[in-house]
């Protein structure tokens, strides 16, 4: 044996996989989950290693968000204050932790969870890719279940991101292309929830009674404008094999992050700035379009992205309005809203409760589903309701409020997941506007 | 035209909306503006798609 071929045989004996799983069938495994899942690619590849790390701290601070949320407890099952997915409306049915003041059992659950993530650091020190991504994988199966079934009220647009980077670097081939090309895509797709008045005039920041930040209103359309350019025409070019153009993109992007952070502060930052910078930053080197078969994996998820994305272009009505099929893709930024529901209960005895509750952060969502949701769950669980009026008033941009519901019982409406509601007005039935709103804030 | 201005709560005292000089100059031209850049996507999008994909697989095909 050579001396080359003894170094290497001893480094990977003393690989921690090595020693804990020695007999030749866990052995037989390792290796075919190593090939399997293209973890060479990552051994060998430093911007791929740096990638693996900055996807983990994703999770580090999503879970440090999500450890004191009592949203997936089983007190929140029980008080209604929970909210499921349309495509998984019983998700409620399947809680079992517990948080303060209630109980230890979701954050021990978390603890365990920040174990995993401080093991899969400790093994990436030790270059033990094939154990680390073992845990990773484990960290983004919990991740998806949490985001996309478990809760409808938690997962952001930052998570989307993150789940798409972990699930590129986990488990196709070609990671570092379809890394990057994954990137441009989310900026390529997040262009299209912006072509409208709120960004194309501007109105989404002129309707903020602080306006853009550091931008009079006066030139806001400029910035929109250019925003848009950038996601459709500029984020390609971080892609590009001249140098000058991919800096410069690189330099866009950058400041755009930077400057967004005033609005949306550190969480959506940190899911992309790091990644951005070890892709495309000092080490970027082009990569050629990959066609073989081992691409397909890689090329399906782009179209799959895609096709998610669209899922509220296909559902009749305008989804910044009616918020159908919204979160099926990217979604930060698509309107600012401010609503107003309100509600009579009917109670069997004859007594009456009425009830107002309104929005006013930009951010806020508005969708009619989740008053829905919650409005039917009181109908499932109370017998002693009879009925349930509802009106919703919906504004977007500064835009009029407009009644997109006025039902005389929503315990007798269902919510279709990926079709148009008839009891949510579009404009095609011309709702009843009921006044103009003030300029509002986000927070 | 009956124009009742509702505030929600923690709005009191903000601004009444309206466009500004350049928003309102912009403003009868937006569904123009719109159907450019979604047009702008599409060519992007075939444009990429011609370039990187189908043209490869072509020659692919053919040698």
């Amino acid at each position: 044996m050579k001396p080359k071929q003894m170094a290497t045989t001893t480094q990977e004996d003393q690989l921690l996989r090595n020693q804990i799983f020695s007999n030749k069938t866990e052995q037989k495994f390792l290796a075919w989950y190593r090939n399997f899942f293209s973890v060479k690619e990552i051994e060998g590849n430093l911007t791929l290693q740096w990638s693996f790390g900055a996807i983990l701290l994703t999770y580090l601070i999503g879970f440090g968000t999500w450890v004191s949320s009592t949203i997936t407890t089983t007190e929140s099952f029980i008080k209604n204050s929970y909210i499921c997915w349309p495509h998984f409306q019983t998700c409620g049915e399947y809680y079992f932790l517990s948080n303060l003041p209630y109980g230890y059992s979701q954050a021990a659950f978390f603890s365990l969870l920040l174990g995993i993530i401080t093991l899969i650091a400790f093994l990436m020190s030790k270059k033990d890719w094939v154990l680390a991504h073992m845990l990773m994988l484990l960290l983004l199966v919990f991740k998806i279940t949490f985001v996309f079934f478990i809760t409808f009220g938690i997962g952001g647009n930052f998570d989307y991101f993150d789940i798409i980077f972990s699930i590129v670097i986990l488990i196709f081939p070609h990671k570092l292309f379809f890394l990057k090309l994954s990137f441009v895509v989310m900026y390529f797709l997040a262009a299209t929830i912006k072509l409208d008045d709120g960004w194309v005039l501007g109105t989404y920041f002129t309707s903020l009674q602080t306006g853009l930040p550091l931008f009079p209103d006066n030139l806001t359309p400029l910035f929109t404008n250019l925003v848009i350019f950038m996601q459709i025409v500029g984020s390609w070019f971080l892609l590009s094999s001249n140098k000058i153009l991919q800096r410069l993109a690189l330099f866009y992007f950058l400041c755009f992050h930077f400057y967004s952070g005033i609005i949306v502060y550190y969480r959506y930052l940190l899911s992309t700035i790091p990644i951005l910078l070890i892709i495309f930053g000092p080490h970027y080197k082009f990569s050629k379009v990959p066609l073989d078969k081992k691409s397909i994996a890689g090329w399906t998820l782009i179209a799959i992205m895609f096709f998610m994305q669209s899922i509220p272009l296909m559902i009749e009505g305008d989804h910044r309005m009616t918020l159908e099929g919204n979160r099926y893709g990217l979604y930060m930024f698509e309107a600012n809203h401010q609503c107003i529901s309100n509600y009579k209960i009917e109670l069997s005895n004859g007594d009456v409760i009425e009830n107002e509750k309104q929005s006013a952060s930009a951010r806020g969502r508005c969708d009619p589903y989740k008053s829905w949701f919650k409005f039917k769950q009181m109908c499932i669980r109370h017998k002693n309701i009879s009925r349930i009026s509802w009106q919703f008033n919906h504004s977007i941009n500064g835009g009029p409020f407009y009644q997109i519901v006025d039902t005389p019982n929503v315990c007798e409406l269902e919510y279709n997941t990926f079709s148009h509601n008839k009891w949510i007005k579009t404009s095609y039935d011309k709702p009843a506007v009921i006044g103009y709103p003030v300029k509002n804030i986000y927070y | 035209m009956d124009y009742k201005i509702i505030t929600l709560k923690d709005l009191e005292g903000n601004d009444q909306i309206s466009l500004s000089g350049l928003q309102n100059w912009l403003h009868p031209h937006s569904e123009s503006i719109i159907l450019f850049w979604w047009t702008l996507w599409i060519l992007t999008l075939l444009f990429l798609l011609i370039k990187f994909i189908i043209k490869p697989v072509i020659n692919n095909l053919m040698e």
